[in-house]
C-alpha cells in the first residue's frame, strides 16, 4: 500500500484486514459518526487522536497493531512474548522491537483511532477505554491481533505505559465468538488459575461491549516458552492438573456427551443426511455401550502446543479455554493433543491417525484410570467432537470448503471410531 | 580439591553423552574379561535398595558399575535393556584384572552388583539371570506394603506421571494395569510402564514375588530381609548383608538414607482399607518364610 492509501477511512464494510477489524472492533462508535478509523491521517482540526498504531508488517498484509507514541510500549509490545512465537516471527518481532526502543518506526503505516474534535469520551466509549475502566486502570495500550480465520475475534494485549504487560483481552463481535467467550469465561472462573504443575492465566475481568461479552485475563510469565522443539510436552499429571478426574461413571451420565449428542441432533435437523446418519450411529453404539470411564471436572477442548508454554522453571501454563466442556470423559485432552500435532506437523487428518493417537496417549489413558477396554469409547467421543465442530463450521460458513477436516474426512473419522466400537475386534464396554 | 565426580557434574550433556558412548564401546570391546554380576539388590521400590547399594558402595570389597564415575545403580539390563544382550551387561561391570588390582589391597577378591527394584516384581525377570548370572546372590528388601504403597505413590506423584489422589490411585489399579501383564508375557521386550508406575498396591504383595524368585535360584542364593530392620540399624542389617555375600564386615562410616522422600501421613482411611487388605497375604508371606509376621 503506496502514499496513496494516506488518509483512507477504514470504514469495516470493505473486505480488507483492517476493515474486518474495524468490523470486530469498532464497529459501533464507528456508527455513531462520532469515531473513524483512519489510515495514515493527514492533520485534521475536526478529529482528535484518541489511539495511534503502527500497522506490521504491512497495511497490505497486517497481523499486528503496535502501539505508537511511546517507545518503551512499542517495543514491549514488540519484544513480549517472543518465546511464543515461532521462530520466524521472533527474529522479525526482535529486528522490528530493538530499533523501535529508540523511537525508529517499525512499519511504515499508522492506523489512528480518531474521536470528532469536541465529542465527550464518555459518550462514545472505545472498547480500550471499556477495558481499562474494567481493570481500573488509568491508561492501557494495546497490541492489537489481527485475525481472518474462522475464529477470529479481536485479541488485546494490554500494557501499562512503561511497556509492562498488564492484561490480555478477547472481545467476541459475533455469535460465535460470543460463545466462545463466554465458555472461557466459564471455564477460567472454575478453573481459578491454579497453583499445581499447571495454571491458567486468572481471569481479571469481564464485561460486554458492543453487546457481546469480553474477558481479560492476567498476562502471562514473561519468559514462557512455547511448548515446540525442546521445550517438553503435559505430563499426565500436568494434563489433569486443571481437569483432575473426579469420578468413575457411565458415559451417558456426563454431562459433556449429553450436551454433545444434543446439539448433533440439532445439526441434523439441519440437513446433511449422510453426515447426520453416521454421526448418529456412532452416538447409538456409544449410548448402547455406555462404558465405564473415569470423568473429569472438565476437558480443555483445545490442548495444544500452541495453547501452551513453560517458564524456565518448567511450570505449565494453559490459556484458550473456549472450547471447554465440563464433567467430560477423561483423556480427550491427550488424544486433541497426539491428533492435532499429527495433522500441524505433518497434514494426517484424524481419521487417520486415530489408531497412532491412541497408541501415543494410551500413557495418560491409563494415568486417568481409563481401562483399555475404554479407549474406544473414548475416541470415539472425540470423533463426535471433531465431527460437531467441523459440521457447525460448515453450516456457519454455508459449506465445507473453509474447514480444517472436510466432509469426507469427518465421515472417514465418524466410520473409523464406530468401527473401533463394533468391528472384529472391539472390546465388550467396562461396565460400572 | 577437585574430583572427577565435580567434573563430570560440571560437564554439559554432550560431553556426558560423548564419555558415556566411549566407555560403553570399550566396555563392550572387553566384555569378555568382566564377570556378571555377584550380587543384586532386587527390590522393593521404596524399600532401601538406594540405601543400602550405597552403604555396599562404602565397603572397600564392593564395586560399583563401570565406569563408576557415573554412579548409577542399575543398568535396567533384563527388563529395559535385554535386546542389547549379555555383552552390553557385562560391560558393566569391572574387568577380572581391575578386580585382582583391588583384591590386592582390600585382602580379598572384591565383588560387584547393581540393585534394581523393578527386578523383583516383573515376574519374566528371575528366569532370565539364572540364564545369565546363575550363582548370583540376590537380596530382597521388603517394607511394610502399607507404607510402601504410600510411597511409591509420593514417589510417582513427584515425577510426574501421577495425576490421582492416593485413594483414587488404588482404586483405579486394576483398571490402570489391565492386560500389561499379560502383554508382558506375550512379548517378552514390552516393558510397561504402568506396570511399574501404578501397582501401589499389588506391588506389595510380595510373596508371589519371593516364590518367583524361588522358582530359579535355590533359597541360599536369596537374602530376605525388612526394610524396617535396615532403617532402626543400618550397621546390624548391613553386616546380615556382607556375611550373605561372603565380604568380610566393615564399620560404615555413614548410614544416612539415600533417595529418602520426606515423611508425610499417609490417609487414615487408606491406612486402614490397606492395612486389612494385607492381613492375609503377610500372614502367607511370613509362613512361607517361617518367620514371625513381618508387619502387624
Amino acid at each position: 500500500m503506496g502514499k496513496g492509501a494516506s488518509g483512507r477511512i477504514i470504514t469495516g464494510r470493505g473486505d480488507s484486514p483492517l476493515d474486518s477489524l474495524v468490523e470486530q472492533l469498532w464497529r459501533e462508535p464507528v456508527a455513531t459518526g462520532s469515531v473513524r478509523i483512519v489510515l495514515d491521517p493527514e492533520p485534521d482540526t475536526d478529529w482528535e487522536d484518541a489511539e495511534d498504531y503502527w500497522v506490521v508488517p504491512s497495511a497490505a498484509r497486517p497481523t499486528i497493531l503496535i502501539p505508537r507514541g511511546h517507545p518503551a510500549v512499542t517495543a514491549a509490545a514488540l519484544l513480549s512474548y517472543r518465546g511464543l512465537r515461532p521462530v520466524r516471527v521472533r527474529a522479525a518481532r526482535t529486528l522490528l522491537g530493538v530499533p523501535s526502543r529508540f523511537g525508529l518506526p517499525p512499519a511504515p503505516h499508522r492506523l489512528v483511532v480518531q474521536r470528532r474534535t469536541g465529542a465527550a469520551s464518555g459518550a462514545f466509549p472505545l472498547p480500550l477505554e471499556e477495558l481499562q475502566a474494567c481493570l481500573n486502570r488509568e491508561h492501557l495500550y494495546a497490541a492489537i491481533g489481527i485475525r481472518l480465520g474462522d475464529n477470529r475475534k479481536p485479541t488485546l494485549q494490554l500494557f501499562s505505559p512503561a511497556g509492562v504487560p498488564a492484561g490480555y483481552a478477547k472481545l467476541a463481535w459475533d455469535d460465535a465468538s460470543q460463545e466462545a467467550i463466554s465458555t472461557e469465561a466459564a471455564a477460567l472462573a472454575e478453573v481459578g488459575g491454579g497453583t499445581g504443575p499447571t495454571r491458567a492465566p486468572r481471569l481479571l475481568g469481564t464485561g460486554s461491549w458492543q453487546g457481546r461479552p469480553y474477558l481479560i485475563t492476567e498476562p502471562l510469565p514473561g519468559k514462557v516458552r512455547g511448548v515446540r522443539g525442546r521445550i517438553p510436552m503435559p505430563t499426565p499429571q500436568e494434563m489433569f492438573a486443571l481437569c483432575p478426574v473426579e469420578r468413575v461413571d457411565s458415559l451417558s451420565s456426563t454431562l459433556q456427551f449429553t450436551a454433545l449428542t444434543k446439539r448433533l441432533e440439532v445439526l441434523g435437523a439441519t440437513g446433511d443426511g449422510e453426515v447426520a446418519r453416521a454421526a448418529g450411529t456412532l452416538a447409538s453404539l456409544l449410548s448402547e455401550r455406555n462404558a465405564r470411564v473415569p470423568v473429569t471436572a472438565r476437558w480443555h477442548g483445545d490442548l495444544v502446543p500452541w495453547n501452551t508454554a513453560r517458564e524456565p522453571d518448567g511450570q505449565l501454563w494453559c490459556w484458550d479455554w473456549e472450547s471447554s466442556d465440563a464433567d467430560a470423559a477423561a483423556g480427550l485432552d491427550a488424544l486433541h493433543w497426539t491428533i492435532s500435532v499429527r495433522r500441524e506437523s505433518a497434514g494426517i487428518p484424524a481419521a487417520d491417525s486415530l489408531d497412532a493417537a491412541l497408541a501415543e496417549a494410551a500413557p495418560f489413558l491409563r494415568a486417568a484410570g481409563a481401562p483399555p477396554s475404554s479407549w474406544a469409547d473414548i475416541a470415539a467421543v472425540y470423533a463426535l467432537v471433531v465431527a460437531e465442530r467441523a459440521w457447525a463450521l460448515a453450516l456457519r460458513n454455508g459449506g465445507w470448503s473453509a474447514s480444517r477436516t472436510s466432509r469426507s474426512q469427518t465421515l472417514d473419522l465418524l466410520a473409523k471410531a464406530a468401527g473401533l466400537l463394533s468391528g472384529p475386534g472391539a472390546p465388550p464396554p467396562p461396565r460400572s | 580439591m577437585v574430583t572427577l565426580t565435580d567434573i563430570k557434574d560440571a560437564s554439559p550433556r554432550w560431553l556426558k553423552d560423548v564419555g558415556d558412548t566411549l566407555t560403553r564401546s570399550y566396555g563392550r570391546r572387553t566384555a569378555a574379561a568382566r564377570p556378571v554380576p555377584d550380587f543384586l539388590i532386587i527390590g522393593t521400590k521404596r524399600g532401601g535398595t538406594t540405601s543400602l547399594f550405597n552403604y555396599l558402595l562404602m565397603h572397600p570389597g564392593v564395586l560399583g558399575l563401570f565406569p563408576q564415575i557415573r554412579g548409577r545403580k542399575s543398568t535396567d539390563y533384563f527388563f529395559k535393556e535385554y535386546h542389547r544382550g549379555e555383552g552390553w551387561y557385562r560391560s558393566h561391570f569391572h574387568t577380572d584384572s581391575y578386580r585382582r588390582l583391588v583384591a590386592r589391597s582390600a585382602g580379598h577378591r572384591p565383588v560387584s552388583g547393581e540393585a534394581s527394584p523393578y527386578y523383583q516384581w516383573d515376574p519374566r525377570i528371575a528366569e532370565r539371570v539364572r540364564a545369565t548370572a546363575p550363582d548370583v546372590r540376590a537380596i530382597a528388601l521388603l517394607r511394610n506394603p502399607v507404607d510402601r504403597a504410600w510411597s511409591h505413590h509420593q514417589e510417582r506423584a513427584a515425577n510426574g506421571v501421577e495425576p490421582l489422589g492416593f485413594e483414587a490411585a488404588l482404586a483405579a489399579e486394576e483398571d490402570r494395569l489391565a492386560g500389561e501383564l499379560d502383554a508382558m508375557l506375550e512379548d517378552p521386550a514390552y516393558y510397561s510402564a504402568a506396570y511399574d508406575f501404578y501397582s501401589y498396591r499389588s506391588r506389595g504383595l510380595y510373596l508371589p514375588q519371593i516364590q518367583n524368585w524361588h522358582a530359579s535360584f535355590p533359597e541360599g542364593q536369596l537374602l530376605v530381609l525388612r526394610s524396617e530392620d535396615m532403617y532402626s540399624d543400618v550397621q546390624g542389617t548391613f553386616d546380615t548383608v556382607c556375611d550373605f555375600l561372603g565380604l568380610p564386615r566393615f564399620a560404615l562410616p555413614s548410614t544416612k538414607p539415600f533417595n529418602a522422600i520426606t515423611r508425610s501421613r499417609i490417609p487414615p482411611n487408606a491406612r486402614k482399607e490397606l492395612e486389612d487388605f494385607y492381613i492375609r497375604p503377610n500372614q502367607d508371606l511370613a509362613d512361607y518364610l517361617g518367620r514371625p509376621l513381618l508387619w502387624t
